[in-house]
Formats: structure tokens, sequence, C-alpha cells
């Protein structure tokens, strides 16, 4: 028995195929196309441009490590002072403790070394700054649009808590402001006070790369001297 | 430049003389703070180490295992002196300025002092980094910059998006030229 269609449901069946099949096809072979013939030129052309517009660190492709221990750090230490022996230095690329901030909903792993699989992870701290406790600048960055993306609400007054292994650690915001990425007046390392440097890319919504940084300083408030 | 670069340079020597383990912190010994003494002391005669790298060098002094003795602090800072002494000599202004001969006897002071305790000395020429690993691979020094990227790039997507419209455009055009499309 042969089936018979309509002129009508003919013109439909052309304009179904005209309008959605052939554009999807060929969206979907013209991209495995582009896909299987130019990635291995794009890729290299890629990266090397990124030395040139970014001042992103070399993706040297660590492993990321743990030693933060949740139970550990579950109990405020209510002393002024830690012994150092109770402390352990992370190495690079270790998580190593846990910052939240309530008043902004940001809570997150905290890794020692800024390096790009750290900052897909958590947030990350410069290794040429100090742990919480050392009495030195503590400078710390995380991407605008994951774990730092509600760090613009962020006030003066507000708490960052840092919860490590060897005791907790909270700091009041004290001032947040907007800076280029190479201007060293936003950040002193050799100062010989705790206080901590929060960091993420500014615009928040920016759709590219941006040579702004949007900054928070705050004072340690608690949390015991590493002695 | 050329203070950042010697800073560089010293700062692996200064690495190069102590060995490492990741564990509990043990804090600065009376040799260790000599040697952080001795090449902040050497800010003179143009060079100069600037804090990020003084800071990542007491980090490490201070975990435990790391305990320099006062024989290898005085052979890091004859090493500290040999690489100062040379890059003053050639007179150059700028670590490219250098020949490569010149470039090459540099980092052989550099490396020579590393593999004292077993540490590599890595020059990422496409990065210009320098890096210091332990025989473990562990990254103990790193002079990449201090502010980081910490956006999200989206051009890769739009391109991509946008390549895809063209070619979905594309096909429409070929589909009415075929005259698939009818009124």
């Amino acid at each position: 028995m042969k089936i018979h269609f309509s002129s009508n449901q003919k013109h439909n069946f052309k304009n179904l195929l005209a309008y959605i099949c052939m554009p999807v096809g060929f969206c979907v072979l013209g991209y495995l196309l582009i896909y299987i013939v130019f990635t291995p030129i794009i890729t290299p052309v890629l990266s090397v441009s990124e030395m040139f517009i970014s001042d992103a660190d070399f993706k040297n492709g660590e492993n990321l490590t743990s030693i933060f221990d949740k139970n550990s750090a579950s109990s405020e230490n209510t002393g002024d002072t830690v012994d150092m022996s109770q402390v352990q230095i992370p190495s690079y690329g270790t998580h190593y403790a846990n910052l939240s901030i309530d008043s902004v909903s940001i809570d997150a792993p905290l890794y020692f070394g800024d390096s790009s699989a750290a900052l897909s992870q958590g947030v990350a701290q410069y290794n040429g700054s100090f742990l919480p406790g050392f009495g030195r600048p503590i400078l710390i960055s995380g991407h605008n649009n994951s774990y730092f993306n509600s760090l613009q609400y962020i006030s003066v007054g507000d708490e960052i808590t840092i919860t490590t292994n060897y005791g907790v650690y909270k700091y009041k915001v004290t001032e947040t402001k907007i800076a280029a990425y190479n201007d060293k007046t936003a950040y002193d390392l050799a100062a010989q006070e705790e206080n901590l440097i929060l960091y993420t890319c500014y615009p928040f919504d920016t759709l590219g790369l941006t040579p702004q940084r949007f900054f928070v300083y705050a004072d340690k408030v608690s949390g015991p001297d590493v002695v | 430049m050329i203070k950042r670069i010697a800073a560089i340079i010293m700062s692996v020597l200064m690495i190069s003389a102590v060995a490492f383990s990741a564990s509990a912190a043990s804090g600065i010994n009376t040799d260790e703070q000599r040697l952080i003494d001795a090449y902040k002391s050497a800010n003179a005669n143009g060079y100069y180490f600037d804090e990020y790298t003084i800071n990542q060098i007491e980090i490490y002094f201070m975990r435990d295992g790391v305990d320099i003795t006062a024989d290898q602090a005085d052979q890091v800072i004859a090493y500290l002196n040999e690489a100062v002494s040379y890059f003053a000599g050639t007179g150059a202004t700028s670590l490219q300025s250098l020949s490569t001969e010149q470039k090459q006897h540099l980092l052989e002071i550099v490396r020579n002092g590393a593999a004292v305790v077993g540490l590599t000395v890595n020059y990422d020429a496409a990065n210009k980094l320098f890096q210091v690993y332990t025989a473990d691979g562990e990254l103990v020094y790193s002079s990449a910059v201090v502010i980081k990227t910490t956006g999200a790039d989206y051009t890769p997507a739009i391109i991509t998006f946008a390549v895809v419209l063209m070619i979905a455009c594309a096909a429409v055009v070929a589909a009415k030229k075929k005259g698939l499309m009818q009124r």
C-alpha cells in the first residue's frame, strides 16, 4: 500500500529540511571539520598568543594534593599561640585550608601556590606570601566567574575566615580597591604585619582578558600566632 | 630589569644550598638567617632581592628538615658573590645584553649550586620563568608574576559560535539555491 503525501505535507517536509536539518547538519559537520583539521594548528597559536596578551602563570601541570583535615580544624584554637612544630608548611599545589566569607556566601578550598590548576579547584595563595599566624601578608586570588564571583558584593566590616589544621583565623575587611594588575602599590608583601589581601579580575562580567583587578584588604582580628 | 634578573639568579643560589622536605615548620636557624641577611645586604652595586623572592626563600627555610649548616651557608654566599661579581664584570645592563657564552656561564654557576643538594634549575624561555624543583619534582621557587589572571576568557567560545553561525547561514543560502525552500 503506497503512502501518498499531500503537497502541503511535502512542502512542510522541505521547509523542515531546509530550515532545521540542513543548518544543523552543516553546523555539526563544519565544527567537526574545523576541529579535526585546525586544532593542531590553532592550539599552539593560542598558546603563543597567551604569552603576549596574558599575564597568566606558567602552567606547569602540577598535581594538586591536600593536607587539610576538616575534623582537625573543627574546633577553634582559643589559645593565643601555636607551636611551629604543629604547623605543616604546604608544598606548592597543596590544599591546606578553607576560606569562607559568610556575608557573600563564599566557601572555598585554599591552595598554596596560585597555579591555573589550583585556581580551577578553589582559591589560591601566592607562594611568595605567608601562612596565617606568621605575622606577615597573605595574598589570595580566585576566579571572578567562580569562587570569587560574589566578592563584588563584599563590604567594609565583613569578616573573612581562614580555617587551617592548626587554627581558625578571622580578618575584617578594611578597604576595597580597583587597580591595574601591574600596580605594585596595590599590595605590600614586605610588610611586617599580618594582613589579608584578596583579588580577582575586574570587571566581574568581562568576556575577555582584563588588566584590572578588584582588591580586598582585611586586618587580622583573631587567631593563634605561630611561635 | 638587570636588578630583577640578578635577584632571580641569586635567589636560586640561595635555595640551592638546602634540602627540602614537605613537613612541619621548624623556623629559621642562625645560618639561614645569616644567608637571608647576606642577600638582603647584596643590594649594593645596583642589584637587589625583591620581597617576592625573599619571602619564597624564607617560607622554605621554615620547613622542618630544611636546616642549612654553617658550611652550606658559606658555600652559598661564595656562589652568590661569584655570580654577582661575574655579572657586574660583564658591564651588562640587562640579561638580554649578555652574550650567549656569558649567559651560559652565569647559568652554570646557578646550576652548580643547585646540584650540590640535588635541586634542578629550569628556565622556561617561552614564558621567561626561572623555576627551582626538588628531586621529587616539587616546585620550591618561581619567578612568575605576583598578580595572576583570574578571569574567564570567552573569546575562543565566541569565535567558535560565530563560525558555526556562519556555517548555518551558508547552509540556509545553499538550501534556497537548491530550491528546497518554497513559498
